[in-house]
């Protein structure tokens, strides 16, 4: 059970990554159609070794422990500096999200009851800073750290219920399903279990030095055996990334530092000392206002660009935003309803008030990134289509449904866009007979509210950012009858359908093509006949350089790679 | 030779409303050891000469007109520095409200040795010892402690012993008193009064003393001085005052005086308020509240001009009634006062 | 004296038990579960469970009330940070040298600003000079310090270059990572906030100091002062300024003491992660216990300004003294 989504909710305020918001001036952007968003790395750039960069957060990071750090900006670093069992290459989509074997000497070998996973590790072919070899039971420390009760890791309700004695584990002696055997790191799973490949390939999995103590405020002291490693970490002051001198790995590492010198930034001021060179990257300070005129005079397609200049990088998020449609009341129960609504909708149109390309006009359940997103089919309009619309409501009236339909919205408060697209949303449904009343919150009470079940809320204004490149993550998560809880649920549709439920459940223990064949049919007819959602839009992330960097590269899994950078 | 001769002093304020004529030519002397008293309604101007004798008016805005020569110096043309030596030192003054004259924040003793040391180049022990002689002499029981209390730690009356102790100390040839008992609660203003007139003995110091009270005038004056709306109507020997008075004016004053009038008879107040310094009436300027105003009264202004008979040769009066009518009268009126209180 | 000194720290006591608990209250009502929050994105019902438990989330109010004021008596500790998990107090004494930089600095700036000009106002009232400081005490007043704070950075930092455009460098030296440190990098650093910081204050002081100057110069015992023959220079320095001083001394007490809880603004604009950005960031992020550790700093810092700002006032007004 995964609640990415809240994350990215408190994201929204603790970051400055205003999801459903990319607030500010998007209004009038006539040119907001996201179609050109660079969809991977930027330039192919050979860049030369060496070199300190210096960078600065405006929203800083949560934690440097592997097992806490759960934010954008700490995976980020975390992805620089740690050695997986399994990686995500330095690779613009598609190849960025294909996992392939990293610590691991290959893709695990699975029983054919699918029980039993067995990663192979060769000791010593990845080593810490320290010099301290990486072993199969470097993987089972890390695991069983975040396992412990104690460390209050998020990494156990990924994985707990799922590895066998590791739910409830009260922290003492080993754990049967956790074995190491030699060189072999053995997981025994209490059912099969599709991504568990992709969650050995958290960061939650970090190698992490042995004896590394429990630390439920996490520790502030690494060793990483990634290409890079955290030299030194002051909380809420400062972060030093620097360079592992043991790495022998084939991940590129050209940059000597990097260095975090402030982790509360004014964003506009963040701005200036970047276009000034005074700072070289802040990751979280472009805003939605200063995007378009950041875009012109350094973005894709500027002149600076074509000099081969390129500081602003516009990429693509593992993310959905989604109107969920409440299955469970009567205003919206009617399948053909919320078909006309998927009609009715304005999707660029909304799109466009998120600001300068920050978002891809979608009608897709799995953001592009995901594997089955290609299978899945384009059923509806990206702008309205009303007389379709209508033609469904007419439908629906002949079956019984009695218009005018009220439908409670719950929106964002104190979101620009959010209200923008609010006040299109009740316009284009009015002529569909449904009378929109919208009700706004704080975004942390919002989603806290969408949640419980029973609701009187009847569309809900949401988006969903995902861990990891998985179908899971959005289908299994916020559309399966499992997902619905009385209170902190994700499944914000309620949408429980017996067919479907049984369908998710037995995609989820595929991989591979099918895997995606799978996942991508289930997300056509899920939302060409039920339409439980009506999604919108992909986002897209900011990131603004000094003149200086180069080699962005945009992994569709972690965002920009540290550890591609370099020094122009 | 008198120690301050005052000769057609005037004194007017620019404010926003136009210029308030506060003095409008006023003239009078004083001489050594002596005391004049200037009396009349508050905003008659009766302060405002004596700060404007002073120099304490503030420079922007008034414009000062007229001579004030004090032993051979005009005051209100001399260098402002110079004016300043005199201040505190040959002419000293005390002020109406002794609760808030002196400085809250500092001992007694450091705004006495101030006013020392300001003028003269003694150290701190001479100045102490003069200080303390000073409150001594205006009875101030246990002089050397009550040299380190603030003002807040005195009564309204010892304050004021103070203030005249701090005026006093430099031993000036002139003490002009600006309203120095009206603050005061009657026995105090009897000790105060009686205090001065002590002091004036044994200091030998000429006084000016500005008051409303006539009762207070009785008690202290050599010489009187009535004003009313900025100008002098009538001034002389405490006795022609008092026993000859010709202004209808000073009737008023002297008829709205508790003392001289008989119990169970009406204190007859002067009817109706002082003018308007701003634009001050035609002619004779109290014509308004006068009884015996007649035609001249309105355009001209009577002179101040000496009235002669059995008066002394400075009684002068500024009025346009016969000299006989106003002899008659007042003699009428005082009899009147007179029999009511053999009554 | 004792008694007066005993009577403040009583009520300072009670001021106290107010605002903490007016605070506990006020986020005990908010509709958001921090444990969700401290259980991270993916907590399950359980974990969530587990850790409303821990968080003594789960025990009526009083209780977690009485957990809090034993932990902050007892043991000193103001909690930790549902966000990252720091503890309170380090965040705090983090913070704090930060924020009385700025203030204090600032206070120093605007003073020497204030107080020249204030005085030269109320010494020529309606003069040219006069009219110009008044213009700029209206402007100081009018512009919002965010605007300030960015158009300072804008062009003296951005534009002339002449200082940094933003950032906080520890006054002892650099700690890794960050590029500037010590004393003279950290005064330059200093010096927008500052400015930008004591205009809106120095505009408040200059109009005060001039209306309290003016006022002293009509009181009776200047009047002595200048009948006694002191120099117009003695007068307003020995007679005039000590007495105008006082309530500009009241004010400042309770303005530095306010400042101290939070300059907000500042802090934000230029990137000094002190207690008033710490205050901003914690509400957004539903940090209660951050939350309770600024205001509750903030509102000791304002207890004890206030008795120190009442001594100061006592040696400056002998009036105070024996009331």
């Amino acid at each position: 059970m995964r609640r990415p989504g809240m994350w990215i909710a408190l994201g929204a305020v603790t970051l400055g990554v205003v999801l459903l918001g990319a607030s500010g001036c998007g209004s009038s952007s006539s040119n907001g159609n996201a179609s050109n968003v660079s969809t991977g790395a930027s330039v192919n750039e050979v860049g030369k070794p060496g070199g300190t960069i210096k960078a600065a957060w405006h929203g800083g990071i949560d934690f440097i422990d592997p097992a806490l750090a759960y934010y954008q900006e700490s995976w980020q670093i975390e992805y620089a500096t740690c050695v997986n069992l399994l990686g995500y290459p330095d690779k613009p989509a598609p190849a960025g999200y294909q996992l392939q074997p990293e610590a691991a000497s290959a893709m695990p070998t699975i029983s054919s009851d699918g029980l039993t996973v067995t990663f192979t590790v060769p000791p010593g072919k990845y080593k810490f800073n320290t010099g301290e070899p990486v072993t199969a039971q470097t993987f089972a420390d890390s695991l069983m750290r975040d396992l412990n009760p104690k460390q209050v890791s998020p990494f156990v309700s990924f994985v707990a219920s799922s590895i066998e004695g590791a739910d409830g584990w009260n922290g003492k002696g080993t754990i049967p399903g956790v074995q190491v055997n030699g060189d072999q790191f053995i997981l025994h799973l209490t059912k099969p279990n599709g991504t568990i490949e992709a969650e050995m390939a958290t960061p939650f999995m970090c190698a992490i030095p042995h004896n590394l103590p429990i630390s439920p405020k996490g520790v502030t002291s690494i060793a990483g055996a990634g290409p890079y490693y955290i030299a030194s970490y002051t909380p809420n002051q400062s972060l030093v990334v620097k360079k592992n001198p043991n790495y022998t790995g084939p991940r590129p590492h050209l940059i000597d530092e990097l260095d975090f010198g402030q982790f509360a930034i004014d964003q506009n001021q963040g701005i200036l000392e970047t276009k000034n060179g005074q700072l070289d990257w802040c990751p979280d300070c472009v805003t939605a206002a200063q995007s378009l005129p950041l875009s012109q005079q350094y973005g894709d397609g500027s002149p600076a660009a074509a000099a081969g200049k390129q500081q602003m990088f516009i990429s693509p998020e593992i993310e959905v935003n989604y109107y969920a449609m409440n299955t469970a009341n009567p205003a919206l129960s009617n399948p053909l309803v919320r078909q006309a609504v998927n009609y009715a909708i304005d999707r660029t149109g909304a799109t466009k008030q998120l600001g300068y390309k920050a978002g891809i006009p979608t009608d897709k359940y799995l953001p592009p990134q995901v594997p089955g997103a290609s299978i899945e089919k384009a059923v509806y309009p990206l702008t309205p289509d009303l007389s379709k619309a209508q033609a469904l409501m007419s439908q629906a009236k002949a079956a019984g449904v009695k218009t005018p339909i009220n439908v409670l919205v719950y929106s964002t408060q104190g979101v620009q866009s959010a209200t923008n697209r609010m006040a299109l949303l009740t316009q284009e449904l009015k002529p569909l007979g449904i009378n929109v009343t919208v009700k706004y919150y704080q975004r942390a009470v919002q989603f806290q509210e969408e949640g419980v079940k029973g609701t009187p809320m009847d569309i809900a204004d949401e988006g969903w950012l995902a861990d990891f490149p998985d179908p899971y993550d959005f289908l299994n998560i916020l559309l399966s009858g499992h997902s619905i809880l009385p209170k902190n649920g994700d499944n914000f549709s309620y949408f429980d359908n017996k067919s479907y439920n049984d369908q998710m459940d037995a995609a989820a223990t595929k991989v591979g093509s099918e895997r995606a064949q799978t996942y991508g049919d289930i997300a056509t007819s899920m939302k060409t006949d039920q339409a439980p959602w009506a999604a919108w839009s992909n986002q897209t992330n900011y990131d603004f350089f000094s003149s200086k960097i180069g080699c962005q590269l945009w992994e569709p899994s972690y965002g920009m790679d540290i550890a591609a950078l370099c020094v122009r | 030779m008198p120690l301050l001769d005052v000769k057609d002093l005037k004194t007017y304020f620019r404010t926003d409303d136009g210029i308030v004529h506060a003095v409008d030519g006023v003239s009078f002397s004083v001489e050594k050891g002596k005391t004049l008293a200037i009396v009349g309604e508050s905003g008659c101007g009766k302060s405002v000469t004596c700060m404007t004798i002073m120099g304490l008016n503030a420079k922007r805005n008034t414009i000062t007109e007229g001579q004030a020569i004090f032993k051979d110096r005009d005051l209100l043309k001399i260098d402002p520095d110079e004016l300043r030596k005199i201040r505190g030192n040959e002419i000293s003054m005390i002020f109406q409200d002794p609760m808030t004259s002196l400085n809250p924040v500092y001992t007694i003793g450091a705004q006495l040795r101030e006013a020392v040391q300001l003028h003269e180049n003694v150290s701190k022990q001479v100045a102490n010892s003069r200080s303390v002689e000073m409150l001594k002499a205006v009875a101030i029981p246990r002089a050397e402690t009550r040299m380190d209390d603030y003002p807040h730690q005195f009564s309204g009356g010892m304050r004021q012993r103070v203030m005249i102790a701090m005026a006093l100390v430099n031993n000036p040839d002139l003490l002009i008193a600006d309203e120095p008992t009206t603050a005061l609660d009657v026995t105090t203003q009897a000790q105060i009064l009686k205090l001065m007139n002590q002091l004036q003995r044994d200091f030998g110091s000429a006084i000016i003393l500005v008051t409303h009270d006539l009762g207070v005038v009785a008690e202290t004056a050599d010489d009187v001085m009535v004003m009313y709306a900025a100008k002098a109507v009538e001034k002389g020997g405490y006795e022609d005052i008092f026993y000859r008075p010709e202004h209808p004016y000073t009737w008023g004053l002297l008829g709205s005086l508790p003392r001289l009038v008989a119990e169970g008879a009406d204190l007859k107040p002067i009817p109706g308020t002082p003018p308007s310094l701003l634009q001050p009436p035609s002619g004779c300027r109290f014509h308004l509240r006068c009884t015996y105003a007649f035609s001249p009264c309105v355009p001209d202004v009577p002179e101040l001009l000496p009235v002669g008979g059995e008066s002394a040769s400075d009684h002068a009066v500024a009025c346009h009634l016969e000299p006989e009518f106003r002899r008659r009268e007042s003699h009428d009126l005082l009899h009147e006062v007179m029999a009511e209180q053999q009554v | 004296m004792v008694r007066y000194v005993i009577r403040r720290l009583l009520w300072a006591v009670v001021l106290f038990i107010a605002v903490t608990l007016l605070t506990f209250i006020m986020f005990y009502v908010i509709p958001v579960n921090p444990a969700a929050m401290v259980a991270g994105k993916a907590a399950t019902p359980a974990m969530i469970k587990q850790v409303t438990h821990d968080l003594y989330l789960d025990r009526p109010l009083y209780v977690q009330y009485g957990h809090f004021m034993k932990e902050l008596v007892w043991n000193h500790s103001l909690g930790y940070s549902y966000g990252n998990r720091q503890s309170v107090n380090s965040i705090i004494e983090k913070a704090a040298p930060v924020t009385a930089a700025v203030v204090f600095g600032g206070a120093i700036l605007w003073l020497l600003v204030a107080i020249p000009v204030g005085i030269y106002s109320a010494l020529r009232p309606r003069s040219k000079g006069d009219r110009v400081a008044m213009v700029g005490v209206l402007a100081g007043i009018s512009a919002h310090p965010v605007w300030v704070g960015y158009m300072l950075s804008l062009i003296v930092g951005y534009k002339l270059n002449l200082l940094p455009i933003q950032g906080y460098c520890n006054l002892r030296g650099a700690s890794a990572g960050q590029s500037c440190g010590g004393p003279y990098d950290w005064f330059m650093h200093m010096l927008l906030p500052w400015i930008t910081f004591a205009i809106l204050y120095s505009a408040f002081y200059v109009r005060m100091i001039r209306s309290s100057v003016m006022e002293t110069l009509n009181e009776d015992y200047v009047r002595t002062a200048r009948a006694k023959g002191a120099p117009e220079r003695t007068v307003i320095r020995r007679h005039a300024l000590r007495n105008a001083m006082l309530p500009v001394v009241t004010m400042l007490g309770m303005d530095i003491a306010l400042a101290l809880g939070g300059a907000v603004f500042v802090e934000i604009v230029f990137g000094l992660p002190g207690l008033g950005y710490w205050a901003i960031q914690s509400v957004f992020t539903f940090d209660l216990p951050i939350v309770i550790g600024t205001v509750i700093f903030a509102s000791i810092m304002v207890i004890i300004f206030n008795l120190l700002i009442d001594l100061l006032y006592a040696v400056i007004d002998p009036r105070i003294r024996l009331a």
